[in-house]
């Protein structure tokens, strides 16, 4: 069930890479940081989905918010010179890293209680 | 799939959901891919334009040498012909006080080259009065300047500005309102008239990046080719005497 996401991922990747079209490449550390927003997003919402609490409405619009408004927030800091791209690659990676540690430890408890209930 | 150890009341549905999203998060993380990928091949055509004039420069000058070489070469020969003849070189000697005075801007000389025009922006508002930003729309002195320095730099080998022929004790400045050319006023339009490789000319003034970049934006430049030999420039009209400057031979001899 877990490799969904993974495949979802590959296929949406697919999607888009065919058509080979860029935006203006002054957008690109900006979509970058969207990316990296939304991959938060998902791993947040993956997190919630095992712990039980999850909630489509705020999983879809935390997505759709986090990707533009940390695109924005870049966008803004880069018209006032202040470095905002890097805070919001060091909050959202830091999350992400988080999250990630949580979604493995959860898996591997899952996977042990399993393990010992099979012996 | 796995039994429910985790997951509860809710049920798997948020799998699914999550599916969804990362369907468009792989789709936005293609995007961003691709966009990338375009920044990072722009970035590195664009030193070919600045490369390619460097290289045809090279490419030019080195040609130019070995002519001058061969040249060299032929003159050496002549003038040990002529002094074996016991002729002294006399005809050579004025022949080298004739390319002396073409250098030094003491006669007419025709050629191919280039002919740029300065003139005011047309792009300035009517309404405007505020002097600092009218200023920016008129052509100064340190336009004129580093034109022909562009010029010069390209190998334009006469220029004038205006009829006034730049030589080697030439200036370019500003008196107030005017400019002075020779100390001659001039006016608007600017007409600089540049002998040399028209192509090398042209592009040393139209190159990305250039000292004309900015004039160009503004309209405030026009720059025409004339591969045919129909440029003249006119001889510089004004007083060659030296006051002070001396030979070192002759300095010596004195002191």
């Amino acid at each position: 069930m877990m490799w969904l996401p993974i495949l979802g991922l590959a296929i949406g990747f697919q999607i888009y890479w065919l058509p080979s079209v860029g935006l203006p490449s002054n957008y690109a550390p900006y979509l970058s940081l969207a990316a990296l927003a939304g991959l938060d997003s998902i791993v947040g919402g993956i997190r919630a989905g095992i712990e039980g609490k999850f909630h489509d409405d705020i999983f879809f619009s935390g997505f759709i918010v986090n990707t533009v408004l940390a695109a924005a927030l870049a966008y803004l800091g880069d018209q006032l010179g202040v470095e905002l791209f890097l805070a919001a690659v060091v909050a959202l990676g830091g999350r992400v890293f988080l999250n990630l540690s949580l979604i493995r430890r959860y898996l591997l408890t899952q996977t042990s209680l399993r393990w010992r209930k099979e012996v | 799939m796995s039994t429910g150890v985790t997951a509860p009341a809710r049920g798997r549905g948020w799998v699914f959901q999550v599916t969804s999203l990362c369907i468009v998060l792989g789709m936005l993380l293609a995007l961003a891919l691709r966009t990338q990928r375009q920044a990072v091949s722009e970035g590195i055509p664009n030193r070919w334009p600045a490369l390619r004039t460097e290289f045809i420069n090279l490419k030019q000058q080195n040609a130019k040498l070995q002519k001058d070489l061969a040249d060299y070469k032929l003159r050496y020969e002549e003038i040990a012909k002529k002094q074996a003849a016991g002729l002294q070189g006399l005809e050579s000697m004025e022949r080298v006080l004739y390319e002396t005075k073409l250098l030094a801007g003491t006669v007419a000389v025709r050629g191919p080259g280039v002919v740029v025009t300065l003139h005011d922006s047309p792009k300035k508002n009517v309404g405007e009065t505020r002097p600092e930003v009218i200023e920016n729309y008129i052509i100064h002195d340190y336009d004129i300047r580093s034109v022909v320095n562009e010029l010069f730099s390209a190998g334009a080998e006469a220029i004038s500005v205006n009829g006034q022929r730049l030589i080697a004790n030439s200036s370019i400045r500003c008196a107030g309102a005017v400019i002075l050319v020779n100390a001659v006023q001039v006016a608007p339009p600017y007409v600089i008239k540049a002998i040399g490789d028209p192509e090398s000319l042209q592009q040393a003034l139209t190159m990305p990046g250039g000292v004309a970049d900015g004039l160009f934006l503004l309209e405030m430049i026009e720059v025409k080719k004339h591969p045919s030999p129909d440029i003249i420039v006119p001889a510089y009209k004004g007083s060659t005497r030296l006051n002070w400057a001396q030979p070192v031979s002759r300095a010596r001899k004195r002191g």
